[in-house]
């Protein structure tokens, strides 16, 4: 039966292409979505997590703008030990941010003033690799590493001076001065333009919070652990006044684009199975209706309606087999290419105003996500038969042997 | 005399009988209460003009179609009446087929045309493959084995066709208008091809025809006209 079945699917050569064709294209299709929207959600995640979002953050309770948590709370000893003594835990890193003023004799721009602490900060994120001119803090307590676009901005070069004026605990405003030991570029403009970077220790004192922190950040080996050690370690930083959070919590916004993303990417899929469908339906059909005198003959000749139903599955199977096997030799192909020649997209422009993103996409294949679409299709073929099949497995053998 | 193999009792076939409502046209009468015996070893020829009646009789004998009335027992045993898979597997034992047109699968070769019914039947590839061959070796086309059948005449086809009918040793070989797209000669040939069957290894042959040079070759000529029995030759 299944080399009857192999051998009734190229009788019409040109019809079972045409389907092929039209499967291993859709899968293709698909595939390059999948890699498209996943590579570029990886990216996000990846420059989301990179720059300020690290994998953990333990904040102070009760805090509405995870962002930036105007709440500060003292740092938590014990909590912070015992999450660095974690063999999952790569690197932990204290944060103090707050909105205040940079001057230079140029002028003034409102900045987000993060006061971090350079050798641990450089271990949780990934601003230190996008330095263009200078060092990366030098060890001098008034170091200020800001973007290009806030030192064009200000017009300031490294090695000159920056005053930066915040408001105290009690109102007042305080001023310190800085010197620029780094300049960098991420291509974000709101990084590149909008926040200053200053050790911990004079971000405290110019707040006038010694002790306190809004942040402690932290990152693992293996990012898909976040929730198992999120919710191990809940109970003890809210022992300290804090709350742990994970990536996906604080950057509801790259979690709303991916579910948005992951969304179209279903919509995509169904269509591509529906025209899939469709075209399977429509060759098994045409085949059907071609060879109803051969049903009968095979069924005078005793195959039960059992078989036929079997055979015209098969041929189905083999065309969604050989269809998708194409389609992920094709779509393996396009994204191998372009995973090394790289895909340049505008998407990279659109979302860097937030977030440093390269506008060059180098795609990298999903192969849960790849088979499992061909699996789809390969079913989606088989359930296309079934109507087929069983009106062929229908039909009366004395009037079948009469048909053209 | 022995008991018969096949057995009609009062059979009609009216088509478009069935969902027949007040008003809409009678069902055409196919057949009218036939009763007749068929016997093991019988060489048969169901004569009659085009629309008598002939390949619904072979169709109703070979189970492919259903009696609107009478009773059809084959070994005395009815087999109106059976499911669809039943009747699979009661044809697939009992009877060959020979088709006016042929019919054999076209993407299979002859070998594997012949093969088909083994297939069905779960016989083992080198035992079916030598039956086959030895089918194919009593109809005269052993060395055609590995062609498919576009690539032989029309004669070589049905003799493909008689060698499928027979390579499951069934109780009866039905053919229905077997010479009728044959030349004269190839149709000897073939009729005569058939009778050595019947005659050497005892195969039942119940075969249609209007051409009298072939009726000449049956050992018993049913008559039909118009779904009925007119007269009987032996």
């Amino acid at each position: 039966m299944i080399r009857l079945a192999w051998r009734n699917l190229w009788r019409n050569r040109r019809r079972s292409a045409l389907t092929l064709l039209s499967i291993s294209c859709g899968l293709a299709a698909v595939m390059l979505g999948q890699s498209l929207m996943k590579t570029i959600q990886q990216q996000m995640i990846e420059k989301s997590t990179g720059v300020m979002l690290g994998h953990l953050q333990a904040q102070a309770e009760g805090v509405q703008d995870h962002k930036v948590p105007e709440k500060t709370y003292p740092r938590p000893a014990s909590f912070e030990s015992a999450l660095r003594a974690d063999s999952r835990v790569k690197e932990v890193s204290a944060r103090l941010l707050y909105t205040g003023l940079i001057s230079s004799a140029a002028g003034s721009r409102g900045v987000l003033v993060a006061g971090v602490e350079p050798r641990t900060e450089a271990k949780v994120s990934i601003i230190h690799t996008y330095l263009r001119e200078g060092s990366y803090f030098t060890g001098n307590p008034r170091d200020v590493v800001i973007g290009d676009r806030l030192a064009s901005d200000l017009d300031v070069r490294v090695g000159e001076k920056l005053v930066i004026m915040a408001q105290g605990p009690n109102a007042e405003m305080a001023s310190e001065l800085f010197r620029v030991a780094g300049i960098y570029h991420s291509g974000s403009e709101s990084y590149d333009e909008q926040v200053a970077y200053i050790p911990l220790a004079m971000a405290q004192r110019l707040r006038g919070a010694e002790g306190r922190i809004s942040h402690l950040v932290a990152t693992l080996k293996d990012i898909s652990l976040v929730p198992q050690v999120r919710s191990e370690f809940q109970l003890l930083a809210r022992k300290e006044g804090a709350e742990l959070l994970g990536f996906r919590q604080i950057g509801f916004e790259v979690e709303g684009i991916i579910r948005f993303e992951d969304a179209i990417l279903v919509v995509v899929l169904v269509i591509i199975f529906a025209i899939v469908g469709l075209g399977v339906l429509n060759t098994i059909s045409m085949s059907m209706f071609e060879r109803i005198r051969e049903f009968g003959v095979l069924r005078a000749l005793g195959a039960r309606p059992a078989l036929i139903v079997r055979m015209i599955g098969t041929e189905a199977f083999f065309l969604g087999a050989i269809g998708a096997a194409a389609g992920i030799a094709l779509g393996g192909a396009i994204i191998a290419y372009w995973g090394r020649t790289g895909l340049s997209l505008p998407v990279g422009k659109a979302l860097s105003y937030w977030l440093p993103f390269e506008t060059m996409v180098y795609l990298q294949p999903q192969w849960r996500l790849h088979l499992g679409s061909a699996a789809g299709l390969v079913v989606v073929s088989l359930l296309a038969a079934v109507g087929p099949a069983v009106r062929a497995a229908r039909i009366v053998v004395a009037e079948a042997l009469r048909s053209l | 005399m022995t008991e018969p193999l096949i057995q009609l009792k009062h059979v009609s076939k009216v088509y478009g009988a069935a969902g027949r409502g007040r008003g809409e046209a009678p069902g055409v009468t196919a057949l009218e209460k036939l009763t007749i015996d068929f016997h093991a070893g019988e060489f048969t020829a169901i004569a009659g003009p085009s629309g008598s009646g002939k390949s619904t009789l072979l169709n109703l004998i070979g189970t492919i179609d259903a009696p609107t009335h009478g009773e059809i027992r084959f070994q005395d045993r009815r087999v109106s009446g059976l499911g669809e898979d039943e009747l699979a597997d009661f044809r697939l034992r009992q009877f060959g087929f020979v088709f006016q047109a042929y019919n054999l699968i076209p993407v299979l070769t002859a070998v594997e045309n012949v093969e088909y019914p083994l297939v069905l039947q779960g016989v083992p590839r080198a035992e079916r493959r030598a039956r086959s061959l030895e089918a194919l070796k009593w109809v005269g086309l052993e060395r055609e084995g590995d062609r498919r059948p576009d690539l032989l005449s029309g004669g070589q086809q049905q003799r493909v066709a008689v060698a499928r009918a027979i390579v499951h040793r069934p109780a009866v070989v039905l053919a229905d208008e077997p010479t009728a797209n044959l030349d004269s000669k190839t149709a000897a040939a073939l009729l005569d091809m058939m009778l050595d069957l019947n005659k050497k290894h005892g195969i039942t042959f119940l075969f249609s025809s209007h051409d009298p040079v072939v009726l000449s070759r049956a050992r018993r000529v049913l008559h039909l006209r118009d779904g009925k029995l007119q007269d009987e030759a032996v």
